[in-house]
């Protein structure tokens, strides 16, 4: 199929090959079978693409709209409305340090400001370096062991600013600037 | 299969349960995963390997057993005599229970601090509490139909088929049930709307979204009884005549999402769903939706165009979601744990859940206590008990030495107790007099640490950032708030800016097009009235002429 | 009809009305800033809320249906104080520069400001979009006069059919972009101005408009615009002799308040330099005539131009031309003329022209280019229907419940009565496209039947085969109204959906279906508003130069 776009027509076919011979796409694929290419599955395919890529690239998108027949205006417009969704490729190790409100109450803040402050991030933002994303999140569901955090994946609770200085040290390998 | 053949298959697990010495049950909800029920598992699982009587033994997952502060948590079930609860346990103390249990002992006394100590089961933490929907959670495995069988697993769905869809919806309307989502509609009501809406296609949506952050309810509900939810679920669509339904879960739920597909894959091999349920004329089937990360997906019509692959925005009601909902048929939706509370009420009737509760609110209701209290887990409680008996016997009292100050009930649309308000009984209607809500079940407490201006602004920040934009009120109300709020905890806002705050907040209350935007002020209308004076304490004007007289 | 009463004022609607609109039907103004008639409601601005009686909180009324004997309120202490209240947020994020907006006097912000006394935010000034964009000619984007009504988003989806832009991201961040925010025109935009045209405020401006005057300073000139045969109805506003811009009115009868990039932006020609204003004779020929010269202004082609011609003036022209004309036919007859005479002329002046002809000249020697594209259609439609033009108003498109579309690229061509068409789409309605060519209707066809090249009429054929063998004919009112149907009927007999997919390449079972949805007027979705009259839905057939223009037949 083709979209009549001022840029030239750009096929499935096209945006496909901009995307190389990315195994991940396969996965993104599927979900789109699975889903027999209807546009109402357009957050399962994101989702799946999310978490196939890490982060949706415009290619990504590009080819998403044209393989559910779904404007491309709409997918970005979709894609940037939920919190799921990142546009540029994450850290090699994430944090991710809940600020929901039984962890909010427990003292998380302070978890978030000293990890900002020892590897010199924003939460929501990546390490210069690439190594460390600082996330935030709205409640990860443990709240009864709050404050809780998730590191590369794995749910910790009970945290304390310590404890998560070394156990973000431990995950990327490196003590951080301030502390040297 | 057919209805009688249900009961073979439980008796078959009985009796394959009941060969065993002892049954060994370790919680793989997410609270105990955390605190490390991977290593227990390991350690129980290599245990009975290496023990000679460990054959005989059962090891098995199960759901959340309420304390998640004291996990990892192991039960061990035996036929001759009540069962035994550890807490904290490690690696090491998994040997040491399987050794004890195994030679049939009595568990060793330990020290008070170590590792695995037997949690007494007749603590007002387990003794308050009456487990209605909760009641298979902690006790069975998850994600093994056959144990959901055996506990009288489907029957109320055979029961119901049995019925009319009409005296399915007068049971749940009977049975006084309430919707838990938040808002308390009454769930027979709603059902009825949706069975006597015009259409031949309509929809269920079990609404797993829980986006109230401090509250996960829901998420060990879906994690520890999956069955029990789709249950509810397929006995709701009998009643109103869906074809199809939906769970709608949010992305942060992993867990409840990989058991909720193994429960729907095996229901549907065992013929209890799909087509020709049980052998009958209905025919169902489920999908589950992920939410990507939106508190106000929760709303339900914004979490109908999550569904239909839209951004997340509410419209206006009416049309109501059972009169026009998912591509305009009638849906009905409800929250996870209503329909948790179906099979109860069908099973045991509507005369029996409505003998439990207060006039208005009737049945259980689950509440993730947190915050800083002693004991932190999710607790189920009879409607009408008074929040002290739930902060003081249930919840331990207040941590480290502090004082109760407030309890903080719907989250960002809800309101805070003070402590001069600890006798009320939880109830929908005597929560809303206080000016908060039941919500959807999140029970935070503060002790004296808490600044209440600072909890408001923390709950705005939270509004502020979900607000999806649509309408004026809350996409720029909230901000406007927010910006205020700031002020007064930078100890810069004077009189004026409270006067501005108080009228902000009605404006965004009586104008916002959902709920989100209309709930919004709550938390800061409720602190104002019962905390006024820490409002005032932090004005810039106050706080300059207390450090001049300090000076 | 149900009745209920706004302001006192007793109100008889159709059931399925809002408030709204019933208001505005009967000269009641709710104040509103995302609500337009062409547009499903949104309830985005919370300006029209009204109170209702026996309903605790005010309501908005442009999603409110009307109930009979619902009792409403536009007017009261509390909605007043409320709409100030929001008109106070709207305006902390708005910059009140009345004085210097091009949009002032146009602007329903500023007007519900005015009418409802606010000068200025009591709040704290905070813009939440700041973005100024001019990435095409024909109009800017300023993002902090954003309201976020979200008509542009709207339109563009639900009238136009285009989806170039969108909302993105969320709450207080949210704004209006093209996918990755790239420049408009590597969207999917088509520039026809529909968003410009529905924006309340300065946000989106033509580039024409700007620092062009007041608002109140400028005419309105309606007219009707000539570059296609929709007849899209166009209120220049000018100033001077001068185009300022062009706007749509929700009167006009083919177009309402849309047109298409043409209409709203093509009529610089109007004042170009250029356009050639004045008669002009060559020179070698005034030279020997003893003609003099004209002192016209003149623009710089024409300048140019004067090395091979004189300017002269219109008498001087006019007269020349009828002296050469008498002596053409004085020398060979009448017929020795011939007049040649164009749809880009209004009907007046054509049948003028052919007076001149026939009349004063005497031949019939007058032909026409619509002669190319319309002969086959006005004798074929004659035949067939009684007369030669088309035979519904475009505002029925909308209507149907089915729409079967063959040789026509609507959206390019007739790129109005495509907005009629995704209109009813949108609403629900069916759309059969059969045509080689991905044509942008594809996008919105439940069906498509791309045929082969020069093999639609197959398709055709085994439709009606389908439609006569199944029994989906309206045999009565084809016996009313044919002669001759039972040769037809053997005509068609051995063009099965099999054979015909033989010969176009399109699968029976798509034909077949085809046939269905048009024969029963099958909706995509939801019911038909005829329902109530017959059991089917309507359909409509469109076919335009792809057909009239084919000339092959086995
Ligand atoms: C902002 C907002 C968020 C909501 N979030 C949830 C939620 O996370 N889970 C839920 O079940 N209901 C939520 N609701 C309530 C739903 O809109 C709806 O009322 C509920 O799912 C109906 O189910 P019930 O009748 O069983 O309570 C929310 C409502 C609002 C306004
Ligand atoms: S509030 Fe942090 S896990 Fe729930
Ligand atoms: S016109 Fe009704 S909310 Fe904007």
């Amino acid at each position: 199929m083709l979209i009549h776009s001022r840029a030239g027509a750009v096929s499935a076919q096209q945006a496909k090959a901009a995307l190389a011979a990315d195994p991940r796409l396969k996965l993104v694929e599927r979900a789109i079978k699975k889903f027999d290419a209807r546009g109402d599955a357009l957050l399962e395919v994101l989702s799946t693409a999310q978490e196939a890529f890490g982060y949706l690239s415009q290619d990504l998108m590009r080819y998403i709209s044209l393989a559910l027949h779904v404007p491309l205006a709409r997918v970005y417009g979709v894609a940037t409305f939920y919190h799921l969704f990142t546009f540029k490729p994450a850290g090699e190790h994430t944090c991710i340090v809940c600020l929901g409100t039984a962890c909010y109450v427990k003292g998380a803040a302070d978890i978030v400001s000293t990890l900002e402050g020892a590897y010199r991030v924003k939460a929501g933002q990546t390490t210069a370096d690439g190594k460390l994303s600082l996330l935030v999140a709205r409640c990860l569901g443990s709240c009864g062991l709050a404050p809780v955090a998730v590191m590369d994946g794995g749910v910790v609770g009970k945290e304390t600013p310590g404890d998560a200085i070394g156990r973000v040290a431990t995950l990327i390998g490196a003590i951080p600037e301030a502390q040297r | 299969m057919k209805p009688e053949e249900l009961p073979i298959l439980a008796d078959k697990e009985k009796a394959l349960q009941a060969s065993k010495t002892c049954r060994l049950l370790y919680c793989s909800s997410t609270a105990c995963v955390a605190s490390g029920s991977g290593a227990v598992k390991d350690g129980l699982t290599r245990a009975l390997k290496d023990n000679p009587a460990g054959k005989a033994a059962a090891l098995a997952q199960t759901g959340c057993m309420g304390l998640c502060s004291h996990g990892p948590m192991v039960r061990v079930e035996h036929a001759d005599r009540p069962s035994t609860l550890y807490e904290y346990v490690n690696g090491e103390a998994a040997a040491r229970i399987v050794a004890d249990e195994l030679a049939g002992q009595a568990p060793a006394a330990i020290a008070p601090e170590s590792a695995g100590r037997v949690l007494p089961q007749d603590i007002p933490f387990f003794t308050r509490q009456t487990k209605v929907v909760l009641a298979r959670a902690g006790v069975i495995d998850p994600e093994r139909i056959e144990d959901y069988i055996a506990h009288d697993g489907y029957t109320a769905l055979t029961r119901a088929l049995g019925m009319t869809p009409e005296q399915v919806c007068d049971e749940i309307q009977r049975s006084g049930l309430r919707g838990r989502g938040g808002a308390g509609y009454p769930t027979g009501l709603k059902w009825q709307h949706v069975r006597s809406a015009a259409g031949d296609k309509k929809y269920v949506v079990a609404n797993g979204d829980e986006g109230d952050p401090g509250a996960y309810m829901d998420r060990t509900l879906m994690e520890a009884d999956p069955h029990s939810v789709l249950e509810g679920m397929i006995i709701a669509a009998y009643a109103v005549g869906a074809q199809q339904g939906f769970f709608y879960v949010r992305a942060e739920y992993p867990l409840a999402v990989k058991r909720l597909e193994r429960a729907i894959r095996m229901a549907t091999r065992q013929g209890l769903l799909g087509k020709n349920i049980l052998g009958s004329e209905f025919s169902f089937a489920v999908d589950i939706r992920i939410g990507a990360g939106a508190f106000v997906c929760g709303e339900e019509t914004a979490l109908m165009a999550s569904i239909e692959g839209q951004r997340g925005l509410p419209r206006m009601r009416p049309p109501y979601p059972a009169q026009s909902g998912l591509w305009g048929c009638p849906t009905l939706i409800n929250n996870v744990e209503t329909l948790g509370a179906i099979t109860a009420i069908v099973n045991k009737g509507a005369d029996w859940f409505h003998g439990i509760g207060t006039e208005k609110s009737k049945g259980t209701k689950i509440f993730a206590l947190t915050g800083k209290l002693n004991n932190t887990g999710l607790i189920e409680v009879p409607m009408g008990i008074t929040l002290r008996e739930i902060v003081y016997d249930i919840g331990g009292g207040v941590a480290a030495g502090r004082s109760f100050k407030a309890a903080q009930t719907g989250g960002p649309s809800g309101g805070c107790i003070p402590a001069e308000h600890l006798d009320t009984p939880v109830d929908y209607e005597s929560l809303k007099a206080l000016g908060s809500i039941m919500g959807s079940g999140g029970l935070v407490v503060m002790d004296d640490t808490s600044s209440m201006p600072a909890v408001a602004k923390f709950f705005m920040e939270f509004c502020v950032d979900e607000s999806c934009g649509k309408c004026v009120p809350c996409r720029v109300g909230t901000v406007q708030i927010q910006g205020i709020l700031q002020k007064v905890v930078d100890g810069k806002a004077v009189q004026a800016d409270i006067d501005r705050l108080e009228r902000l907040c009605v404006t965004v209350q009586r104008t916002s097009l959902c709920g989100l935007g209309q709930s919004a002020p709550n938390p800061v209308i409720s602190t104002l009235r019962y905390f006024r004076d820490e409002y005032e304490q932090m004005l810039g004007a106050a706080a300059s002429a207390r450090a001049e007289v300090s000076a | 009809m149900i009745t209920l009463t706004i302001d006192g004022q007793p109100i008889s609607v159709t059931p399925g009305t809002t408030a709204m609109d019933a208001a505005l039907a009967n000269g009641i103004d709710i104040p509103r800033l995302c609500h337009h008639p062409d547009l499903k409601p949104s309830g985005g601005c919370r300006l029209c809320l009204v109170e209702v009686d026996g309903r605790p909180n005010p309501i908005p009324s442009c999603g409110l249906a009307c109930e009979p004997g619902m009792v409403i309120r536009s007017q009261s202490d509390q909605l007043t104080a409320l709409r100030r209240d929001t008109i106070d947020l709207f305006v902390s994020d708005h910059p009140l520069d009345c004085v210097t907006c091009d949009k002032a006097g146009a602007c329903a912000l500023q007007k519900y400001a005015y009418d409802y006394g606010i000068t200025e935010t009591s709040h704290d000034f905070k813009l939440g979009r700041t973005l100024y964009q001019n990435d095409n000619p024909f109009f800017i984007r300023d993002h902090q006069y954003c309201i976020l009504c979200a008509k542009c988003v709207r339109v563009c989806d639900e009238v136009i059919g285009a989806h170039a832009i969108e909302i993105v991201d969320r709450g207080f961040g949210s704004h209006v972009a093209t996918p990755f925010d790239v420049p408009m025109a590597d969207s999917n935009c088509v520039f026809c101005g529909s968003c410009v045209q529905v924006c309340p405020t300065a946000a989106l401006l033509p580039v024409s408009r700007l620092k062009q005057g007041r608002e109140w300073e400028l005419e309105h000139k309606k007219t009707i615009c000539g570059y296609c045969g929709v007849g899209c109805g166009i209120d220049y506003r000018t100033k001077g002799n001068h185009i300022v811009y062009a706007q749509g009115y929700p009167e006009a009868p083919a177009n309402g308040e849309f047109m298409c990039v043409k209409g709203r932006s093509g009529w610089d020609f109007a004042q170009h330099p250029d356009r050639l204003t004045h008669p002009l004779v060559r020179k070698d020929l005034a030279r020997e005539l003893g003609l003099s010269a004209e002192a016209w202004t003149l623009g710089p082609t024409q300048r140019a131009a004067l090395a091979d011609f004189v300017p002269v003036a219109w008498e001087t022209a006019l007269d020349l031309v009828a002296a050469k004309l008498a002596a053409a036919v004085k020398a060979a007859g009448p017929d020795a003329v011939a007049g040649l005479a164009s749809a880009r002329c209004v009907n007046e002046d054509n049948y003028l022209f052919q007076k001149l002809m026939r009349a004063a000249i005497g031949t019939n020697n007058i032909d026409h280019c619509a002669r190319l594209c319309h002969a086959s259609s006005v004798s074929g439609l004659g035949m067939a229907f009684g007369g030669g033009a088309m035979t519904n108003p475009i505002r029925d498109i909308r209507d149907a419940d089915c729409l079967f579309v063959t040789g026509s690229n609507t959206t390019e061509s007739h790129p109005v009565i495509s907005y009629e068409m995704v209109r009813a789409v949108k609403s629900g309605a069916s759309l059969i496209v059969v045509d080689p060519r991905q044509i942008p209707l594809t996008e919105h066809a439940t069906l498509w039947l791309q045929t082969r090249p020069g093999t639609d009429h197959f398709v055709f054929l085994a439709i009606a085969h389908v439609i006569l063998r199944e029994g989906w004919a309206d045999r009565d009112f084809i016996a009313g109204r044919t002669e001759g149907f039972d040769e037809f009927a053997a005509s068609v007999a051995p063009y099965t959906p099999e054979v015909a997919a033989l010969a176009s390449g399109v699968p029976a079972d798509k034909i077949v279906l085809a046939a269905r949805m048009y024969a029963l007027g099958e909706r995509a979705r939801g019911a038909s508003k005829y329902a109530a009259e017959s059991e089917r839905g309507h359909s409509g057939i469109f076919w335009a130069m792809g057909i009239t223009q084919r000339s092959e037949w086995d």
